[in-house]
C-alpha cells in the first residue's frame, strides 16, 4: 500500500507534536515545520502529497504561505493544499486566487475522521494514477 | 332693540323677528281654524314648524313651551291631550338623537314613523272604533305632513342663524352639505307625498258628496222599492262602485231606529250644507236619507264605500311612504359616511406633523379618500424633514457643547498672574472683558508664545486638578499692546471622568471583537487535546500501550484544560473593572452619565432617548462604572434590536428608548424600554447566559446580559428583559434595593 507523504506547518508545539503522532498512526510519512521558511525549505528538498499549513502562523498568513509553496517547481497540486484555522469568520471567498484553487479550509478542532479522510484521499489518488 | 329676559334663563334681543312670529303664528292658527282638507289644521299642519325653530334657535325649553302652546287647541278639537304629548316627545326625542348634528326631517321621520304611528293606532283602535284603513291613512298623513314642516324648519335653521346672547340675526354664509342634503331631499320627497295624500283626501270628500246625489237615483231605480220590509237590512250594489252598502227602508218616524240599527250618527238628506262634509269621520258615521214617498224613507249607509275609498287611496300612497323611507335611510347611511369622511380628515388634519403615518384609516367617499392619501404623503414627507431637522439640530447642539467655541478679541497673557485675558466676542451681548486661568505648569508655554503673529496652543485650565484642557487660536499680534487682535477660545472635552467612561464604554464595545478573539483562542486547546485523546485512542486499540507514551498523551490532555481555563480567566478579568468602587451615588446621575455618553452614536442611528427620572432621588452605595456600563450595555442592545426591527419593516422606523426611573418602598427601578424586534421567545428564558446573542456573528459576543447580571447580583439587586404587551420592543428592569447600605 501507498504511503502518503504529508507536510505539517503549525506553529503551536503541541499541536504540531499531536498532529504528526496521529498521522503517522494512520500510516502517513510525516514532515513538520513551525513557519513559511521551514515549509520552503521542505518543499524544496522533498515532495508532498498533501500539505496542511495553520491559516494564523508566528509571522506569517498560512495564505500566503501556500501561495509560495504552490510557486515552487516540486509543489503538489493546488487541490493538495489545505489551511486549518480556529477562526470562524474566515472564509475562502474573497481571498484571491489561491485560496480559490486551493483544497479547502478546516476549521479547528479538526476531527479525527476527517484527518483519516484526508489521508485516505491521498492514498486513493496516487494509486489511481499508477 | 327689545330685549326681553325669560324667566327659563335665555334673553333675547331681536328687533323684528318677535313681532314677526307672532304675527306668523297668529295667522297660522286663524288659517288652521278653518278646516283643511277634513282635519284639524294646526297640529298637523303648522304647530310643529314653530316649536322645531323655539327649539333650534332657543333650546329645549323655549320648543317645550311653544309646543304645548301651539298644540293646545287640539284639547279642543280631539277631547284628550295626545296631540300634545305627541309634540312633546316630539321635541325631547330630536334633542336626545340629534348629537351629531342630524337633521330634523330624518329624525321626525323616523320619530313619526315609529312611536306616533304606534299611539295613534292604539289611540284610533281604543276610543273611535275607526276603520284601520282610516286609521292608517291619517297616521301617515301625520308623518308626511310633520317630516314636510321639519325639512322646512331645517331649511330655516341652516339659512338664518340666531345669536341669542347678542341679539343678532343673521344669514349663514356656508352651509352644512350633509344637513342641507337631508333638508332638500326630505323636502322634495314627504312634501311630493303629502301633496299627493292631501289631494287624495281632498277628492275623496268631492266624490263623496257627488256620490250621495247617485245614490238617491240609484234607490229610485230599485225594482221592487215598496215591497221592500222595514227594519230588514239590504244591500245596494251600485254601478262604478267596488263594495256593496247596507241600506233599511224605514217609514219617516223610526228614522232614528233605523240609522242606528245601522250604525248611523248623523242623517244627511243631501239639502243643507253641514260644515262636517269635510271631515273625514262625518262621512264614516254618516248615513244618506232617501225619501221615496210618504211612507217609506231609504237610508243607506255609505261606510263600506269610504273605507274602499281610503284604501285605494293606501295603495297609492304606501309606494311614496316607501321611498320616503328609502331616502331617509339612505340620507341616515350618507350622512354616517360624510362624518366618518369629516372625522378622518379632521384627525389626520389634527395630527400633521406629529408622526409618521403607516396605517391610514379610509375615508368612505373617494374624494375624501384621495384628499386624505395625499394629505398622509405630505404628512409622511414633513415629518421626515422634520426629523432629519432635529437630528441635524441635535447634533450641532452636541458639537456646540462638545467644543465649547468662544469668539475672543485683545487677547493678552499675564505672566505674573498665570491669566489669560480677553474679550468675549458674543453675538447677543457683545463684547465682555474676562479671563482664564492657566495651569502653572502651562503658563511657561505662553512666555515663549509672545511676538508670533499667529499662535496655536493647548493648555489645561488653573485651579481645578487640570482636568480641563483649552485650545486658543489667536492672530495678529499687535507689539503696543502686547496681544493678538482675536482668535477663539475651544474648550476640549477631556474632563477626567469622561475619559473613564469612555474607556470603559469602548471596552464594552470591544467585546465583540474579544469575544471572537476568545474562540479563537480557545479552539487552540480543544484542537490539542482532541487529537492528544486520538493519539491515546490509537495507542490502547494497538493492544499494547506503552505506559509512558500514555501518560504523555493524558498529561498533553490535562495541560491543554489549563491552558484553556488560564485564558478564560484572562478573558473574565478584562471584562470586569478592575477597581470598581463603590461610592455614594444617585442612579439618575448614572443614567445621565450613560445617556449622555451614547447620545452622539444615538442620533447616528436615528434612536430617541427620553428620560424619565425624579428629582428625590436616594443616593445608594452603586459600582458606578459597573452600573453605567449595564446602562450603555441596555442603550447598546436597544439600539440593535431597532435596527433589526427596522430591516423587517424599513428604516423609516422611528427608534425610540425609553428610560424610567421608578421608586417604590424598598427598592428603585429603571426600566429601559425599546421599540425594537423585541426578544425572541425561543431564547428568553437564557438571555442571561454567558455567550447567548443573536446578533450576527462577530457582531455580539452574548457576554452583555451576562456582564450586567453579575453586576446586579454583587450589588443585590436584579435584572429581567420581558418582551413588551402592549406595543413591540422588550423592556429591561434593574430593581435595586434601597434598604441597608452595602
Amino acid at each position: 500500500m501507498y504511503t502518503p507523504h504529508i507536510l505539517i506547518v503549525e506553529d503551536d508545539d503541541a499541536v504540531r507534536g499531536e498532529l504528526v503522532e496521529l498521522l503517522r498512526a494512520l500510516g502517513a510519512r510525516v514532515a513538520s515545520v513551525a513557519d513559511g521558511e521551514g515549509a520552503m525549505d521542505a518543499a524544496r528538498e522533498q515532495s508532498f502529497d498533501l500539505v496542511l499549513c495553520d491559516y494564523k502562523l508566528k509571522a506569517e498568513n498560512g495564505l500566503d504561505v501556500l501561495s509560495a509553496l504552490s510557486a515552487l517547481p516540486s509543489a503538489p497540486d493546488p487541490s493538495k493544499l489545505f489551511l486549518m484555522s480556529a477562526h470562524r469568520d474566515i472564509t475562502m471567498s474573497g481571498q484571491g486566487d489561491m485560496a480559490a484553487t486551493m483544497g479547502g479550509l478546516l476549521q479547528k478542532p479538526i476531527g479525527g475522521a476527517t484527518l483519516r479522510k484526508l489521508v485516505a484521499a491521498a492514498v486513493a489518488a496516487e494509486t489511481s494514477r499508477c | 332693540m327689545l330685549s326681553v329676559n325669560y324667566p327659563q334663563g335665555f334673553r333675547v334681543v331681536m328687533p323684528f323677528l318677535w313681532p314677526i312670529a307672532l304675527v306668523a303664528l297668529m295667522l297660522a292658527m286663524a288659517a288652521s281654524s278653518v278646516r283643511l282638507v277634513a282635519a284639524p289644521g294646526f297640529d298637523f299642519y303648522l304647530g310643529p314648524l314653530f316649536y322645531l325653530l323655539a327649539y333650534r334657535w332657543f333650546g329645549v325649553r323655549a320648543g317645550l313651551i311653544t309646543a304645548v302652546v301651539t298644540m293646545l287647541p287640539t284639547l279642543w278639537w280631539w277631547g284628550q291631550p295626545t296631540a300634545i304629548l305627541f309634540a312633546v316627545g316630539h321635541l325631547l326625542a330630536i334633542r336626545h338623537f340629534s348629537g351629531e348634528d342630524r337633521g330634523l326631517s330624518t329624525l321626525t321621520f323616523f320619530y313619526q314613523s315609529a312611536i306616533g304611528l304606534l299611539m295613534g293606532l292604539f289611540f284610533m283602535f281604543s276610543s273611535h272604533q275607526t276603520p284601520v284603513e282610516v286609521a292608517v291613512v291619517m297616521m301617515l298623513r301625520r308623518v308626511l305632513c310633520e317630516t314636510l314642516l321639519a325639512a322646512i324648519a331645517d331649511i330655516i335653521v341652516l339659512a338664518v342663524l340666531v345669536d341669542t346672547s347678542r341679539g343678532k340675526v343673521r344669514r349663514a354664509r356656508n352651509l352644512g352639505l350633509q344637513q342641507i342634503l337631508e333638508a332638500f331631499v326630505s323636502l322634495a320627497v314627504a312634501g311630493a307625498a303629502a301633496l299627493f295624500l292631501l289631494g287624495e283626501l281632498n277628492h275623496v270628500n268631492d266624490r263623496l258628496e257627488l256620490h250621495q246625489k247617485d245614490v238617491g237615483a240609484a234607490v229610485m231605480a230599485i225594482p221592487n222599492l215598496r215591497e221592500l220590509r222595514p227594519e230588514q237590512v239590504y244591500s245596494l250594489k251600485m254601478h262604478g262602485v267596488d263594495a256593496p252598502m247596507s241600506f233599511v227602508a224605514t217609514a219617516p218616524g223610526s228614522l232614528g231606529t233605523a240609522s242606528r240599527s245601522l250604525g248611523c250618527r248623523w242623517l244627511d238628506a243631501g239639502q243643507e250644507e253641514p260644515g262636517d262634509r269635510d271631515r273625514i269621520g262625518y262621512w264614516l258615521n254618516m248615513c244618506y236619507a232617501v225619501p221615496v214617498s210618504a211612507a217609506q224613507t231609504i237610508i243607506v249607509s255609505p261606510k263600506s264605500h269610504v273605507i274602499n275609498l281610503y284604501q285605494q287611496i293606501l295603495r297609492g300612497v304606501l309606494p311614496l311612504m316607501a321611498y320616503l323611507a328609502v331616502a331617509q335611510i339612505a340620507l341616515l347611511v350618507f350622512g354616517n359616511a360624510v362624518r366618518r369622511s369629516t372625522h378622518v380628515l379632521s384627525q389626520a388634519l389634527q395630527g400633521f406633523g406629529r408622526g409618521y403615518v403607516s396605517t391610514r384609516p379610509t375615508a368612505p367617499f373617494r374624494e375624501a379618500d384621495q384628499l386624505l392619501g395625499s394629505f398622509i404623503a405630505a404628512n409622511n414627507e414633513f415629518v421626515a424633514f422634520e426629523r432629519q431637522r432635529e437630528h441635524l439640530m441635535r447634533t450641532v447642539e452636541e458639537l456646540r457643547s462638545a467644543i465649547d467655541l468662544k469668539l475672543l478679541s485683545d487677547i493678552r497673557f499675564d505672566a505674573t498672574r498665570h491669566e489669560l485675558r480677553y474679550a468675549k466676542v458674543d453675538p447677543a451681548m457683545g463684547r465682555r472683558g474676562s479671563s482664564l486661568a492657566v495651569h502653572s505648569a502651562d503658563a511657561a508655554h505662553f512666555e515663549t508664545l509672545a511676538g508670533q503673529n499667529e499662535i496655536m496652543v493647548e493648555f489645561r485650565r488653573g485651579r481645578d486638578h487640570g482636568d480641563h484642557w483649552y485650545l486658543l487660536l489667536a492672530r495678529d499680534y499687535d507689539e503696543e499692546s502686547g496681544s493678538w487682535r482675536y482668535g477663539c477660545l475651544i474648550r476640549l472635552r477631556t474632563a477626567k471622568a469622561f475619559q473613564t467612561q469612555m474607556r470603559h464604554g469602548a471596552r464594552l464595545m470591544e467585546l465583540g471583537g474579544m469575544a471572537s478573539a476568545l474562540s479563537h483562542e480557545l479552539r487552540q486547546p480543544l484542537f490539542t487535546i482532541s487529537l492528544a485523546a486520538e493519539n491515546a485512542l490509537l495507542l490502547l486499540e494497538k493492544g499494547d500501550p506503552d505506559p509512558e507514551r500514555l501518560t504523555a498523551k493524558f498529561g498533553r490532555i490535562v495541560e491543554q484544560v489549563a491552558r484553556a481555563n488560564a485564558i478564560i480567566q484572562h478573558t473574565s478579568a478584562y471584562t470586569r473593572t478592575e477597581r470598581d468602587e463603590r461610592v455614594a451615588m444617585e442612579l439618575g446621575l448614572a443614567v445621565h452619565n450613560a445617556v449622555r455618553f451614547m447620545r452622539p452614536v444615538m442620533t447616528e442611528r436615528h434612536v430617541d432617548m427620553q428620560l424619565a427620572i425624579p428629582d428625590d432621588l436616594p443616593t445608594m452605595l452603586l459600582p458606578k462604572v459597573g452600573i453605567e456600563q449595564i446602562i450603555v450595555n441596555a442603550l447598546q442592545n436597544a439600539a440593535d434590536s431597532i435596527d433589526a426591527r427596522r430591516e423587517t419593516e424599513g428604516a423609516q422606523l422611528a427608534g425610540l428608548i425609553a428610560l424610567e426611573v421608578t421608586r417604590a418602598d424598598d427598592s428603585i427601578e429603571l426600566i429601559v424600554r425599546d421599540n425594537g424586534a423585541g426578544l425572541d421567545p425561543a431564547i428568553r428564558s437564557n438571555a442571561f447566559n454567558a455567550f447567548c446573542t443573536t446578533k450576527p456573528e462577530g457582531k455580539g459576543t452574548g457576554l452583555g446580559l451576562f456582564v450586567c447580571r453579575q453586576i446586579m447580583d454583587e450589588v443585590g439587586g436584579s435584572i429581567a428583559i420581558v418582551n413588551n404587551i402592549d406595543a413591540p420592543g422588550a423592556s429591561l428592569t434593574l430593581r435595586f434595593p434601597v434598604h441597608g447600605g452595602y
